[in-house]
């Protein structure tokens, strides 16, 4: 099933559901951030019906490539985890299903899955230039795609220097919350310092 | 130099693959699907009932026709026609010929490329090991298709104008390759690594054959098992981002359509009611990625020993 998320192409679940809820359902916008609200420094679209209405299907768009990522992350982990000998012990212990399967397992998972989702932080930015392409979102990714076919050097090295400096900070973070999640690493780190 | 790898995979075959292969219903159904996606691709100037790249054999007046079930459509087209009068199941065999080509093309470049960096970064250690990684730890905190995207922007500003679109295709294979060398690159550098402290390669260097002997001849044959499993679901990853460059207008020119270019021309006449010039191109493409990620899945899990 979630083979399924990963095979079906991010532009193509934009399509579908520009053409069942844009184009036969006729309920939602399919191009552009509806109306924005200028805040004198800052224009946005979350402030008006439209702009929330026109936020819903591109939003959904790339949040479910990483929906079916993590889907996937999980199940391969709790496949691992659940093979464990403290998994067997906690069975044998009489333990219910759920409390073995919740509490003990999916903890257990939980700190390749926080990593990774961190990291899929930049492939957002990345699928955000499909996303922004099929929806026609006057994005930055639009920006960076039509810099492309013009072959504008400028605009697309900019871009880069950009999306650089926040895949630095994205990874940063990552690596902090890695210490913080995982209670083995300030073990290893206090062996290491001597206390 | 100790048990080949084909051997190996030979004496797995008899046993535990054919075994596990059997017991999974869905993984025959996707090697069927697979095989027939190939076989349409192959023979598709045979199979297909018009030629779509020869004008002579489109008719505007056939232009937007449905397809066969719906009001005005015909078995001629029985997927209907785009804004040419081309057949779209002509389209589709074509496009799945283009877009299985790059496919194996990039994932061949990138397996070449990654198994090459990884083996010498695995086996001579230090310095190019350093060098190796580094450039693979940038690239890999970068998703592939922006990477992908990258090298084709460059690569537009820096051929000449003219040439671009001849040289579309070669283009497409080199950044799609490019991008995703790096999965090689970990998995052969780590096997290598293990490989090296063996007795059989410590032997061969008493006997003093070259480095680069051993590193062929001796080393790779017992590290190429796990890539065969990552070539798989690459293959699938290498489709998917053809598709995607083409849609995004940056791939495969409309004059030799992919499915992505497909997909693309279809989506201006999303909006005026003419939805299969989008949707059976995006189909086949959403089916032929699933049925190479069963199959990918299911070997990892074949080959894994630690889920037998």
């Amino acid at each position: 099933m979630s083979l399924i998320g990963i095979s079906l192409p991010t532009f193509m679940i934009g399509i579908l559901l520009i053409l069942v809820f844009g184009v036969i359902l006729g309920w939602l916008p399919t191009f552009g951030r509806g109306a924005v609200v200028d805040l004198g420094f800052w224009t946005t679209g979350l402030l008006s019906l439209s702009g929330w209405k026109s936020i819903i299907m591109p939003a959904f768009t790339l949040g479910m490539f990483q929906l079916t990522l993590i889907m996937r992350l999980v199940r391969s982990e709790m496949l691992e985890v659940l093979r464990t000998d403290f998994i067997k012990f906690a069975k044998a212990r009489g333990l219910s299903a759920r409390s073995v399967n919740f509490r003990h397992a999916l903890k257990n998972t939980m700190v390749p899955v926080i990593t990774i989702t961190g990291l899929q932080l930049g492939a957002i930015i990345a699928f955000a230039i499909i996303t922004e392409s099929v929806f026609q979102w006057p994005g930055m990714g639009l920006l960076f795609l039509q810099a492309i076919q013009f072959a504008d050097i400028p605009v697309m090295s900019s871009y880069l220097v950009l999306i650089s400096l926040f895949f630095v900070i994205i990874n940063l973070v990552v690596d902090i919350l890695y210490h913080v999640v995982d209670p083995r690493l300030r073990v290893e780190r206090r062996v290491a310092l001597g206390n | 130099m100790a048990q080949s790898w084909t051997a190996t995979l030979r004496e797995r075959l008899d046993t535990d693959i054919a075994y596990s292969f059997r017991r999974t219903p869905i993984t025959v159904v996707a090697t069927v699907v697979t095989a027939a996606f190939l076989f349409a691709a192959l023979f598709a100037p045979w199979i297909s009932p018009q030629d779509p790249f020869d004008p002579a054999s489109l008719d505007l007046l056939d232009a937007f026709t449905p397809p066969v079930w719906a009001d005005g459509g015909t078995w001629r087209f029985w997927l209907g026609t785009d804004d040419q009068g081309r057949d779209i199941f002509s389209a589709i065999l074509f496009g799945l010929r283009i877009s299985l080509f790059v496919g194996f093309a990039s994932v061949l470049f990138s397996l070449v490329v990654g198994v090459v960096l990884g083996l010498m970064a695995g086996y001579l250690g230090g310095i190019v090991d350093s060098i190796i990684m580094r450039v693979a730890d940038v690239q890999l905190s970068f998703p592939n298709i922006l990477i992908a995207l990258l090298i084709n922007g460059v690569a537009r500003v820096v051929l000449p104008r003219a040439s671009v679109e001849d040289l579309a295709v070669p283009v497409l294979v080199l950044s799609i390759g490019l991008s995703g060398w790096v999965n090689f690159a970990r998995t052969v550098r780590g096997s290598t690594m293990v490989e090296k402290g063996k007795e059989y390669v410590q032997a061969a260097r008493v006997i003093g054959r070259p480095t680069p002997m051993i590193m062929l001849r001796h080393v790779l044959p017992n590290v190429m098992g796990p890539v065969l499993v990552i070539a798989t679901i690459s293959l699938a990853v290498a489709i998917l981002a053809e598709a995607t460059l083409s849609f995004l207008s940056v791939g495969v020119p409309p004059t030799q359509p992919s499915l992505g270019t497909l997909v693309n021309s279809g989506n201006n006449y999303l909006f005026s009611g003419e939805w299969w010039i989008v949707i059976f191109p995006g189909a086949t493409l959403a089916l032929l990625v699933l049925a190479v990620n069963l199959l990918g899945d299911w070997l990892r899990d074949a080959l894994n020993p630690r889920l037998r």
